[in-house]
Order: C-alpha cells, then structure tokens, then sequence
C-alpha cells in the first residue's frame, strides 16, 4: 500500500461571471451567472514512503489545488485519496499530526515575535514534548544556521532567514509527510541552497515523504527524484526525473575545442540532424538530437573534420524541456 | 473534558505570546483604549442631554436609558475579549488563504480559532460601561447590594453568549461571502438599538430583536424587570427566558460557523 | 472628467461583485433612519408638543435630510491616506501627472456619489413613504443647499485631509480617526441637531467647521434662517475652506519631503 494514493480525482470550482456594460449591474446583482471551471480533472498517482515528488504546471494548472486535497483542506468533487491509510479530508485532524506544510509566501510566523517563540506555539499546537522540542529546534537552528536571528522579531528577518524558519517551524513535530508550494520564490542563492540540502537531509534522515511545487527547475531537480508534470487539471507526465530526461531531450549540446580545422563543417554537413550553432576561435559548438546521434558517432563525425582537444557535453536545461512539452501541448 | 483543558492551556500559552508582541506597541494600545473611552464617554453625554432635555424616552429616564447602555457595551466588551479577532481576521484569512493554514494543523476550527484570539482590548468599554452603572444606580436610588451584583453578573452573563453568537455568525459569514461589513453593519446597527428601550421601534423591529436576532435579552428584558417597567404590551416578563434563549442561540451559531467552515473546504477559496 | 468616469465605472463594477453587501448596505441605510426616527418618537411621546419650538415632523424630515447629507458629504480619504502610507503606495500615487489633493479628492468624491445614488437614494426615498415627508422647502433654498452642500462636502474632505496626513509622522491615524469620528458626530448634527445643544456645547460648535458639513445646509434647506443668517453661514463655508486648504497645502509641503525622504 503507497502512503499516498490518488484515485480519479477531480476538483470543480464555481466562478462568477461578471456581465459587462451599466445596463447588466442590477442583473449581476440580483442574477449572477456562474460557470464551472474544472481545476483538477480525473487525477490519479500515488507517492511511496520516502520520496522526494515534485510538481510542475503552469499557474493554474492544479498544482496547489492538488496538494490542498491531499493536505486534507479541500474535498475533492470526485474521486478518492488515502494518505497513511486514512482519508485526509474526512480525518482532517488526525491527518494533521503527520503532515508539515508550507503554503506559498505567506508567513504563519507572528511578525511581532521572535522565531523561537513561533515554534514554542507549535509545540503547544501540535503536542510535542519538551525532549524532542529541544532536539529538533536544536538540530535545526544548526542545519540551516540560524543562530543568529533566532531571538529577532520576525518583522525584521530578510525573506531567505524568514523561509528557513517557516521549513523549520512545518518540521518541528516531525511529520512523516512534507507539503512544499513554492518555497524558494524569491530567495537568493545561499538560501535556496541550504533549504534544499536541508530537505534532502531530513529525508536521509528520516524517511520523511516530500511533495514539492516550484517553477524553480534547480529546485526539482537537486531535490527530486521524480517529477509529476501537470497541465490544465491533467497529468502529462509521472516518472523518473532521469527518465524525463531521456524521453523529453529532443536536442543536446556539445561544445568542442580544437588545435586545427581541416574543412568547415558548417559547409557540408555529415548529418542531416546536426547543426552548427557557432564556429570560432578554436571552438565549436553544435547541436544534435541523442535519440539519432550518439556521442561515440558524434566524435567520431567531427574528428573528420578538426583535431579535438577536447570537448563538454552539456546537459540539457528542464526548464526548456518542460517548456517544450507545453508547446506541443498548445498546438 | 481534557480536551477542553488542553484548549485551555493553548489560550494561555496564546495570550502569553499576544501579551509580549503587544509590548512592542504599548503606546498605541494606551492610545486606543483613551480615544475609545473617549469615544463611548461623549455618546453617554450625549444620551444624558438629549433625554433630560426632553424629561424621558417612552417612560424610561435618562438614567434608566444610560443603564441599558452601560448593560449592553459591558455585555459587548466581554463577548469581544475573547470573539472579536476571530471576526477580525477571519476574512482576511480566507481571503489570502491563510485560512489553509488553520486547517493543516491537527485542531478542531473554532475552539483554536478562540485560543488564538482572545484579546484585552476592551478595559476601556468594561470600565467605562461599570462606572456610568455606578452612577445610575446612584441616581436611580437603587442600593448596590451583594443580590443586585449576582443579578448584574446573572444579566451580563447571557449578555456577553448572545454577543459572542452574534459575532460567530458574523465571522462564519465569512466562510460563504467575499465581504463580511454588510452582516458587520447589521450587528452594530442592532448593537446601536439595544441601546434604547426596545419599545420605541416599531413592531417589526421588536419582533426581529426577540425571536430572529435576540438583541432584547442582552439588556432590554433583564433590565425591564429589574427597574420593574411593563411598556412592551405583549411581550411581557420575558426576563425569565434569559438563559435559555442566549444559551440556545449560542449553540446555533456555533453550528452555523461550523457548517460554514465545512462549506468552505468543499468550495474552496 | 475621464478619471471621474473611469472611477465611477470601477466603483459600480466593484460594487456588483459584492451583491449581498449592496443589498444590505441598502437596507441598512433605511434601518438607520427608522432608528433615527424612532429615537425622537419615543423623545417626542404621544403629546405632539413642541419642544425649542421643534416639533415631531420637523424631526422627522430633519432626520430624512441628514442622512442624505450627511452620505453626500461623508468621505474616506483619511483610510485611503493612512494605508497608502503605511503600505507604502503613497509613493507611487505621488508619481502621477495629478496633485494627490486633486486625486483623492475626485476619487472620494466619485466612489461617494455612488454610494450615495445607490445605496442612500433608495433609502431616502423608502424613509420618505414609510414616515410620509412633509417638509416646507422653497425652490431658492434648495439652490442655496447644493450651495452649501457641495462646501460642505469640501470642508469634510479637507479636514480628514488634514488630519489624516498626521500619519506621515504618527505612523498610527486610530487615535485622530476615532476622535475624529466623535467631533464629526456630536458636532456636524448628523445624530442631534444643534438646536437641542445645551448653551456650553453649541458655544463650542462656534469655533469648529463640523457644524457647516451637515446642520447647516439643512437649517438653510428647511428655510429657518433669515437672509443675513444664511449669507453668514456661506461666508462661514468660504472661509473654513480657505483656512483649511492653506493649512493642507503647508503640511503636504513638508509632508512630501518628508516621504520622499523615507521612501513612503
């Protein structure tokens, strides 16, 4: 039995449409027009214990609706979830106990209070003893260096110092489930770092199952190992983030350097798939589809033409690749 | 039993942590609570004017009228101490979907929803509203003894649980509509007629303030049969229904926060 | 003009998506009047004497009248000040090829007039049939209301202008908005017209602009002042505008430094 198993779901929402023009205020007030607008539609995956799961979709596309059906803050129109053998929305409290979450930018900190006292609050909340309190504030505050703002009124931490503490605060009563929507938006380098080690670290440590949202690809990708893509309420692709990788790599890049030409290839092409994207100063840089060509053939086709010193293949950006999947989507 | 220990336990821990964010705006507190006694002082003067310039209002004189006043505020500070930040923020909440926030935590809505408001921002109102009792009773020759107390507390009790269902309605109303200030005004409006004698409104009105919104068992009934006035017709010696009608309508309307709560999770935000 | 329409156009596409808030603000304006009314009945008694030479239905049409001017008047510009600085959009409102005074002055007025059409109108007019409305008003001191309106209208903006610029500096406006409220209240008539003010209180009025916002446009409408009176209360108007909008234009002079140097 998976921890998390996600059966048919949908989610409908009911709009209120706004007719325009003066003559239509009375009729917008005593007559609104509704429609329904379908946020999820007929889902289904399910995530084991202790993997790193994250999500992909444009705004709108059903991500956080997803994860608040799962979190157990929303029902679901139809269909069936089961989280730790309970259902989330029906045992909402008991589901509570087990899950951390951290929902968008909005802070669940008290401004006026130090982050200390914040997590003195959830100790209360969430019933945690003293030992393991301690423990965990402890070994937080140090994994995500913390100590120096740890007594500072929230109100004057910077975002970075003010995230760590929100992905500490969810982690206090070590839940065994993690909900993460967009935790990194905004912060600079060093924090985003030191969030995602400290995930994976509590994951080694453990066990702990993490659902992530981003549209910070670096994200997914330092952080998962599988990646669950969703458009318009669907999804288009659950899978390995490699296996994503292989399937969805149309192009790769490799970038040569080299002591002498002997013809240009740029002229004559060897491959009707490879193409020269820039030829100089002793450097070529090409692009060719690794499905047709590979690398020993590559090599091989361009020594015809130049002595190699040496060459890089780059490895292909996910964000292009899932912006590629959403182009052919729209056509 | 022990849950209600454990709710308990939480507002005290709550209110420990208010009290300490709070320090850093003392200035603006002590502010508040003068402009608002400030405030409520120049309404009483005002009523104390305006009724002496015309000897009385249907049979109640200026000091029987500054006592239903001084009931009703006494009633509302109490019942806000403790649900006024629920109505506070609870739009504002679901409107930023920081209501979400409430729901991911292992606690039952509304009795967390208590533990983290509770508030003591009225010491103005209850000062205000115990001191101008003080002073009516004084002029209406009324003796303060221990019986009149328990009396006074018996009234203000079921007061402040009308009050305190009156603003749960509100807030839940925040559940199922974008804007709560329309049912906000509503409250404060009848806030404002229980005020006077219930008796100088029309009849819909006296109706509506029993049996629909029961605004009348906040100060109007109680008070009638302590000062002993008999100038609602038909809806005589009602004070005896006190108890009854504030505990039931309690209990309603924290059903209906509850029911609203539960639509929230199946419309989403 | 183009502003003033386009405003105007937000407010009513605003104001329909709130539905349930129209139509109980609607009613609720109505139930305000009938409190109102029923405060005087219940002063009044059953005995229809005259009290300061005011009887019932003076009251009554006076009530009627005030809550009318009294929406007209009303305005919100010392909220709008106190979140835009605190929130810190001040900045950008400076940023526009418009004074801030003239701005918020078009938009309190505009977002006022529709609430007045749509939710006071109705009310008035409900109040009018359910009390019957039987004032004696004549064309030419209808003519001097609006006059005297429309300054009062400006003396109200002004004034929360004004005060509502402290916010710059006290960083907290509660303490002037409530005081503020209480003023605006006991001293513009909205609640008790001045005629029923014991001798102390009305001597204070003398000295303050409230009393030219709602009262007085209303003595002059139900024609209870003679000539020279009514002139003296325009004058009155003319000279607390003037007054007022020095005042303003002296704080917002610093005031604009003040924010530019802060960054709002």
């Amino acid at each position: 039995m998976p921890l998390i198993q996600v059966d048919h779901v949908s989610k409908n929402y009911k709009v209120i449409v706004q007719r325009p023009g003066a003559k239509n205020v009375l009729k917008n007030i005593f007559c609104p027009e509704t429609k329904t607008v379908q946020a999820v539609k007929n889902i289904s995956f399910s995530i084991e214990e202790g993997e790193l799961v994250g999500f992909i979709g444009e705004n709108g596309a059903g991500k956080s609706t997803t994860l608040k059906m799962v979190s157990g803050i929303l029902f679901p129109t139809s269909g069936e979830i089961t989280v730790s053998g309970i259902c989330p929305y029906l045992k909402r409290e008991k589901n509570a106990r087990n899950i951390g979450a951290v929902f968008g930018q909005r802070s669940r900190l008290n401004w006026d209070l130090s982050m200390i006292d914040s997590f003195e609050l959830n100790k209360e909340i969430y019933r945690i003893d003293s030992g393991q309190f301690q423990k965990n504030v402890d070994m937080f505050v140090e994994m995500l260096h913390m100590q120096n703002f740890c007594h500072t009124p929230v109100r004057q931490l910077s975002l970075g110092q003010r995230m760590k503490a929100e992905v500490a605060l969810a982690l206090l009563h070590d839940p065994s489930i993690l909900y993460l929507d967009e935790p990194t938006i905004g912060l600079d380098v060093l924090a985003k770092q030191q969030i995602r080690e400290f995930i994976r670290e509590r994951n080694r440590q453990s066990g702990m199952t993490t659902i992530l949202t981003s549209h910070d690809m670096k994200d997914l990708d330092s952080v998962c190992k599988r990646i669950i893509i969703l458009s318009k309420g669907s999804i288009l692709f659950d899978g390995a983030i490699e296996h994503f990788k292989q399937k969805y790599t149309t192009t790769s890049v490799a970038e040569f350097t080299y002591a002498e030409k002997n013809t240009d290839m740029a002229a004559e092409l060897p491959h009707r798939h490879l193409k020269v994207i820039e030829d100089k100063d002793h450097r070529l840089t090409v692009s060719y589809p690794p499905s047709e060509i590979t690398t020993a053939q590559l090599v091989g086709m361009v020594s015809e033409y130049y002595r190699i010193n040496d060459f890089v293949i780059k490895a292909p950006d996910i964000e292009d690749m899932v912006r590629g999947i959403y182009e052919r989507e729209m056509k | 039993m022990r849950e209600v220990i454990w709710y308990l336990r939480l507002t005290s821990v709550f209110t420990r942590k208010a009290v300490k964010a709070m320090l850093s705006y003392r200035f603006s507190f002590l502010i508040n609570c003068i402009s608002q006694a400030l405030d409520y002082s120049v309404a009483f003067l005002l009523m104390w004017v305006m009724i002496s310039a015309f000897d009385n209002m249907n049979g109640w004189n200026a000091y029987e009228v500054m006592l239903l006043y001084s009931f009703s505020l006494f009633a509302y500070g109490v019942a806000g101490t403790f649900f006024f930040n629920i109505m506070n923020n609870l739009p504002g909440q679901i409107w930023k979907g920081a209501f979400d926030d409430v729901l991911v935590k292992p606690v039952k809505v509304l009795p967390y929803l208590l533990s983290s408001s509770f508030i003591c921002n009225y010491i103005a109102h209850l000062t205000l509203s115990a001191i101008v009792m003080g002073i009516c009773f004084h002029a209406l020759e009324i003796p303060v003894t221990f019986w009149l107390l328990v009396r006074i507390l018996w009234i203000i009790l079921f007061g402040s649980l009308i009050y305190g269902g009156l603003f749960l309605i509100v807030s839940g109303s925040a559940f199922l509509v974008t804007k709560i200030t329309a049912m906000f005004n509503i409250m404060f409006f009848f806030r404002e007629v229980s005020y006077y004698p219930l008796s100088i409104f029309p009849k819909a009105f006296q109706l509506i303030a029993t049996v629909l919104v029961p605004y009348g068992f906040i100060n109007f009934y109680p008070l009638q049969a302590l000062l002993g006035k008999s100038d609602t017709g038909y809806w005589k010696s009602m004070a005896a229904w006190c108890p009854v009608v504030s505990i039931s309508f309690f209990m309603i309307s924290c059903l209906f926060f509850n029911r609203s709560a539960r639509q929230y999770k199946s419309s989403g935000s | 003009m183009g502003l003033f329409k386009k405003i105007l156009s937000v407010s009513f596409k605003e104001k329909s998506v709130f539905r349930f808030d129209y139509i109980v603000n609607t009613l609720y304006s109505f139930f305000s009047i009938v409190l109102k009314v029923s405060l005087w009945k219940g002063l009044y008694g059953t005995g229809g004497g005259a009290i300061n030479g005011i009887v019932l239905n003076d009251m009554i049409v006076y009530s009627i009248l005030s809550s009318f001017t009294q929406g007209i008047t009303n305005t919100s510009v010392m909220n709008d000040l106190n979140s835009s600085v605190l929130d810190g959009s001040i900045s950008s409102n400076l940023l526009l090829p418009i004074g801030l005074k003239k701005y918020m002055f078009i938009s309190s007025v505009t977002k006022n007039i529709f609430l007045t059409v749509y939710g006071i109108v109705p009310s008035v007019l409900a109040a009018m049939l359910f009390f019957g409305f039987h004032p004696d008003i004549r064309f030419s001191n209808f003519i001097l209301y609006l006059f005297s309106v429309i300054m009062g209208i400006l003396i109200n903006f002004l004034y929360n202008f004004l005060f509502g610029s402290s916010v710059i500096w006290l960083r907290n406006s509660f303490f002037l908005k409530n005081i503020n409220s209480v003023l605006l209240n006991l001293f513009s008539g909205a609640l008790v017209p001045l005629w029923f003010f014991p001798q102390g209180l009305k001597a204070i009025s003398d000295f303050l602009p409230f009393r030219y916002i709602v009262f007085e446009p209303i003595a002059i409408l139900l024609n209870t002042k003679s000539h020279e009176e009514t002139l003296f209360v325009l004058a009155m108007q003319l000279f607390w505008i003037t007054a007022l909008f020095c005042a303003v234009t002296l704080v917002w002079h610093r005031g604009r430094t003040k924010i530019m140097i802060q960054g709002g």
